[in-house]
Parts: C-alpha cells; structure tokens; sequence
C-alpha cells in the first residue's frame, strides 16, 4: 500500500525525502558544527581546483586591466609632473637670479656707499662681438645724466669709461681695449706706470721705471690723475713681469680685477672729471 | 546527458559566482535562476534530485549551515513545478521577477531554518542584503537563463516532462 502511493505520488515523495534529508543534514551539521566529511572535503576539493583556476583568471585579467588604465593615469600624471616639474626649475632659477642679482646689487650700493661717489647704477644690455673694439652697452643714457668720458666701474675695479651716450644707452670702453690707458699706480710702491688695453685679455702695464719696485701679484689701482678715475680704484693685479727689455721701462701685464665677461650692472661714476682727483 | 550537461554549468556558474562576483558589490546567486528554470521545465524528479545537488554543493563551498541551502533548493525547485502550469518564465521580464521573488522565498527559508536552529541572524540586514542580491540575481537571469537555452540547443534537446516531451516554453 506504502509502494503503491509512493508511486503514485513519486514528486511529492521524492520532494519530502529530499528534505528529509536535508534536516537531517542540518541536525548532524549543528552537533559537529564545521567539521565536514570525507565526501565533503572531496567535493570541496575538487569545486577548489575549479575555483583556483577561474579565481587566478580573473585576477590576472583584472591585473591586467587595471594594469592597463593605471599606465594611462600614470603616463597624464607624468606629463603633468614633468610640465609642473619644469615650471618649479624655472621658478627656482628665477629665484636664484635674484638672489645673485641682489647680492651684486648689494655690493654695488656698498662700493657706491662707502666710495662717497655720485654714482648711477646701470644694466648691462650688450657686449660687442669684435675682439678688435672692446665695447660694452648699458641701459643708461643722456637722459640719465651720463656723459661721455664718465668713468665706470664695478665694486671690484675699473671697467673703462663712457666712450658715447645716446638719451637711453651708452657705450662703453673697456679698459682692456687698446684705445685706453689710465695713470696708474703699484698700491704697495706707489710706483706710477700707465695702463693701456692691448689685444689679450690683460691691461699692459707701460712706462714703468727699470727701478721701480714691481713683483708678480702686486695690486695695480688708479692715480687718480687724468681727470677721469677717481684714485685708488682697483685695475688688477700684476701676473707677468719682465724686467730685461731694453730702454730705461720694464714692463708687467696686469689681470683686470673686474671680469668683463660677467658684467651684469655697473656704476658709473657721475661726478664731473673737473672734480676727479680726490 | 542533459541533466549532467545542467549539473555542470550550475555548478561552474556557482563556481565563478564565488569566485568572481564577490568583487562586485552585490552577490547574484545563479543556483536560484537554474532551479527556478529546472522547476518550471524540467522533470520534476530529475529536477528535485539536481537542485538538491546545488543546494548541497552551494552548503559545502558557503561553510553555511549544512542542508539549509538542500532545503531551501529543493522547496523552490517543488514550488518552480508546481506553479509551472500557471506562471511561466516566458519573457525576460517574467524571468527576472520570478527570479526575484524566488531569491526571497529562499531567503526567507534560510532565515527560519537558522532561527529553528538558534544560529545567529540579524533580520534587518538579513533583509536588506537578500534584497540586493535578489535584485542583481535578477538582472543577470536573463543572460543565464538565455545561456541555458542555447546549451540545450547545442545538445539538440527537446524538453521532457513526465513521459513525454514538449516544446520549451521559455
């Protein structure tokens, strides 16, 4: 009778013994709660390889993918760090330049300060390319008050004098140039010579008597006669000296104090020559 | 041969639900939408014994309460066949809300069967979380279920309830 109604009712007995065993699974799993059995294990075991491989998959693709775009980000964020990057360089450098800028400044306010000169201060806009004409530019004229033959210096020496001055620059000679000589004076003999330019990067210094007392690295400084540098300015420094040339002279090459390949700002003196030769 | 061709890609779509989904916010539950389909068109004693199988596998790889999801499976895929003559899953709308639904009846089975046997569950977020997931197993039912048809057409089947066959009304 029993056989017969369950084949009859084969859904609902096969329903009612499946959840059957269900409780009956649920009962054993709560007295020995996380222990499973051999088959279970098995079973787990063998879903894990499965689970393993799909899992490994799917990182290395989200690996990949995120790999992918994060390259992207990062290639902008590198643009981005590379331009921000540049414009800090600048900014430093523009700083930097200042700080240089303000410490020739200081300088020059401390030579023009402790001098007593009356004296203005001006850029140096242009150098003159020909080796033949050692010229410099500066950004200050006529309408400045410069005039020509005004003599103009650095808070380390002599740089030549105002050759011509236009309302807004002036030119410059150096006192490196062939066409200048100043009367000049050894600071520790007070031996007198004259400074002339030549075509190297030394002042020669000329006129020198045979007995003067002249030695290598001797400080050579303005005597102030002439009318156009005060006296004592610095020229130099002697580095050669040659005292067998024939004559009554003996003749010394002096190093320029003031390197006119740097020039940046200079002073140029602006009392007029009449009253020179303090 | 069907029915071992069904058993594998419910247990591969359970694999790769857990192995993959849990990255996504939500936990769609593939099991739910593959005896909700075996219910409604398959026989219903292969059917019952496959989503024991599910419900079985599904106890053993969650660590839950072993039996609960046996149990749960098998009263939906019952539930699946006997509401087979008055609703079924013929649309993509269909399939997605009785999806839905089924996901809640099985959540609901699962809490009471924890709260008969005095394991901790909190109601609230019990809830909340089956409504996402029941939500999101929806949403992917369709593409299953449509996964499902083609694997069947693949195996040249032809849907067989009881003695006979019938067209899949899917």
């Amino acid at each position: 009778m029993l056989f017969r109604f369950a084949k009859k009712n084969k859904v609902s007995v096969t329903f009612m013994s499946l959840l059957i065993v269900s409780i009956l699974l649920m009962s054993v799993d709560i007295k020995k709660r996380g222990k499973l059995s051999v088959f279970d294990e098995l079973l787990l075991d063998a879903s894990s390889v499965v689970q393993n491989g799909i899992t490994s998959s799917y990182h290395t693709g989200r690996n990949l993918w995120f790999g992918y775009v994060y390259l992207i980000g990062l290639k902008e964020e590198n643009e981005r760090l590379k331009n921000e990057a540049s414009e800090l360089r600048e900014r430093i450098n523009a700083l930097r330049e200042t700080v240089h800028e303000n410490q020739r400044l200081k300088s020059l306010l401390s030579f023009k300060e402790s001098s007593g000169y009356n004296t203005e201060t001006a850029r140096v806009i242009g150098i003159s390319p020909l080796t033949s004409f050692k010229t410099i530019m500066i950004g200050k004229g006529s309408v400045d008050g410069i005039k020509r033959g005004m003599a103009v210096v650095t808070n380390d020496g002599v740089v030549g004098r105002v050759f011509s001055a236009s309302p807004n620059t002036s030119k410059v000679l150096l006192i490196s140039d062939r066409n200048s000589d100043v009367d000049a004076v050894i600071q520790r003999s007070r031996d007198r010579g004259i400074a002339e330019g030549g075509d190297s990067e030394f002042i020669q210094l000329k006129y020198l008597p045979k007995n003067a007392d002249a030695a290598v690295g001797d400080l050579v400084v303005t005597s102030g006669i002439g009318g156009v540098f005060k006296k004592g300015i610095i020229l130099g420094t002697i580095e050669r000296l040659d005292k067998k040339t024939g004559g009554i002279f003996q003749y010394a090459e002096i190093k320029p104090a003031v390197n006119f390949s740097k020039l940046e700002e200079v002073l140029i003196i602006t009392d007029s020559p009449e009253e020179n030769g303090r | 041969m069907l029915h071992f061709s069904l058993l594998t890609l419910a247990a591969l779509a359970l694999i790769l639900g857990q192995s993959s989904l849990y990255a996504l916010p939500l936990s769609p539950n593939p099991a739910i939408i593959i005896v909700t389909y075996i219910g409604q068109f398959y026989s219903p004693i292969p059917g019952l014994a496959i989503s024991f199988i599910l419900g079985y596998f599904l106890d053993i790889s969650t660590g839950t309460l072993m039996g609960s999801n046996s149990f749960s499976m098998v009263s939906l895929c019952y539930l699946s066949y006997m509401i087979s003559k008055r609703v079924v899953m013929q649309n993509l709308f269909a399939q997605a809300v009785l999806t839905f639904f089924f996901f809640m009846i099985h959540s609901g089975i699962v809490y009471l069967l924890f709260k008969f046997f005095n394991l901790n569950v909190f109601g609230y977020e019990f809830l909340v979380t089956s409504l996402q997931n029941a939500g999101a197993t929806a949403l992917i039912s369709p593409v299953l279920i449509s996964g499902i048809k083609k694997m069947e057409r693949l195996l040249r089947f032809e849907n067989a309830r009881g003695a006979g066959s019938k067209d899949i009304q899917v």
